[in-house]
């Protein structure tokens, strides 16, 4: 099926990150996502003469949190990197009313030797037995909405 | 090992070396890896970032609660003193008791309290452990991970060597690793140990536990450089003919 148009549901949202070998794999225990997506500081630049208070954009950042059920295959791929130092590939796609495919929206990076995202934190929830996963950027290039998925 | 998800009613802990207090237990505060963020963004950033890699790590699990049980050798008069340094380990078994392989959380934690929940009418007497940190005076300070597997579950005496294939991890690794070995019953002396192989046939001590064997315990073992693909526990029997432990691996 062709990419398609339109509008979507959660449930064809995906979420994939690199694992401990650098191989970019789909988590398929989702069930639930943070707000994606670039949020830039608003750097307050308004002068006494100025009528009308304005902002110009910061350092933008890009933090993730993604909750999955807890599984052996998440705790297998999480426990593999938290806490590492190799920046990870990251590609969150938006299926639009199917599974996605190239040309529909996708949020991430593909990761070099120097960017990427890096995982900083996992909490188990045994009351609920889900998991929480924390990403944040390393490396100076930033995350982007895109239509193409990362590798 | 089965694959897959589980639930709540399949997590077995085992604090220092009491095994059976799994029937008083009822629940585990959050099990948390988390490592500092100390954020930065040069000039020519596109983005904030953690260039420098993240920051010092902290293990919490949270709070044990269990109902209150009093008696010889039950988890209130083993547990109630507080200020302590307990080795714990949390053993998710996948839809079934624990197994070997299965996903495990391990640390060794400062028993921060010993408290009663607050009391309501009708309530059962429950009474909380908070586990919130890694213990100043614990074997090692240089692994901050808590996610492993099971060696061993506890789920059977051992009274022989192991000669059984290990657990696979897919991969070797490099950062060392912290073994967690929890002596439930023992009726003499034996050397407990780990071993890793690169195929699941040579094998070689990864690590040994100074606990003997002659009396219930529990030890934390530290290893450094390379694991292996494959871990699995071991024995050497000394004067003892049978021996009951839980034994994990955490890599770093």
């Amino acid at each position: 099926m062709a990419a398609q148009t339109g509008r979507t549901t959660f449930k064809y949202a995906e979420f994939h990150v690199d694992d401990s070998a650098g191989t970019l794999t789909q988590l398929t225990d989702l069930m639930g996502l943070s707000v994606v997506g670039l949020e830039y500081d608003e750097v307050d630049v308004t002068a006494w003469a100025d009528a009308v208070k304005n902002a110009l954009p910061g350092h933008p950042d890009a933090p993730i949190v993604a909750r999955f059920r807890f599984s052996t295959t998440v705790f297998s791929h999480l426990s593999g990197i938290v806490g590492g130092l190799t920046p990870l590939s990251l590609d969150i796609q938006f299926g639009i009313r199917h599974a996605w495919e190239a040309g529909e929206p996708q949020f991430g990076i593909t990761s070099t030797t120097t960017s990427g995202y890096i995982c900083t934190a996992v909490r188990i929830n045994p009351d609920d037995m889900t998991v929480e996963a924390r990403f944040v950027v390393m490396g100076s290039t930033a995350p982007a909405f895109g239509t193409a998925a990362e590798t | 090992m089965t694959t897959g998800r589980t639930t709540k009613k399949y997590l077995r802990v085992y604090v220092d070396e009491f095994g059976g207090f799994n029937d008083d237990f009822f629940n585990i505060g959050g099990l948390a890896c988390e490592f500092g963020e100390p954020m930065g963004a040069a000039f020519a950033d596109e983005i904030k970032n953690l260039k420098g890699g993240p920051g010092q790590g902290r293990i919490s699990m949270g709070t044990l609660s269990g109902y209150l049980h009093a008696g010889g050798s039950d988890f209130h008069e083993s547990l109630k003193t507080p200020a302590t340094e307990r080795i714990v380990s949390v053993l998710f078994g996948i839809r079934g008791v624990p197994a070997q392989g299965d996903p495990a959380f391990c640390g060794q934690m400062l028993q921060g309290a010993y408290r009663s929940q607050d009391l309501s009418d009708g309530a059962i007497v429950a009474v909380d452990l908070p586990l919130n940190e890694w213990a100043g005076d614990a074997t090692s300070l240089a692994i901050c991970k808590g996610m492993g597997f099971v060696l061993d579950p506890g789920s059977a005496a051992r009274t022989a060597v192991n000669s059984s294939g290990g657990v696979n991890y897919g991969a070797q690794t490099t950062d060392g690793a912290l073994g967690f070995l929890h002596i439930l019953s023992t009726n003499g002396t034996c050397t407990f140990s780990i071993q890793d192989s690169a195929n699941d046939s040579d094998w070689a001590t990864l690590l040994t536990f100074a606990a003997g064997g002659d009396s219930v315990a529990a030890e934390v073992k530290a290893a450094t450089g390379t694991v292996d693909q494959y871990t699995r526990w071991q024995i050497s029997l000394g004067t003892a003919t049978s021996v009951t432990f839980v034994m994990s691996l955490v890599r770093g």
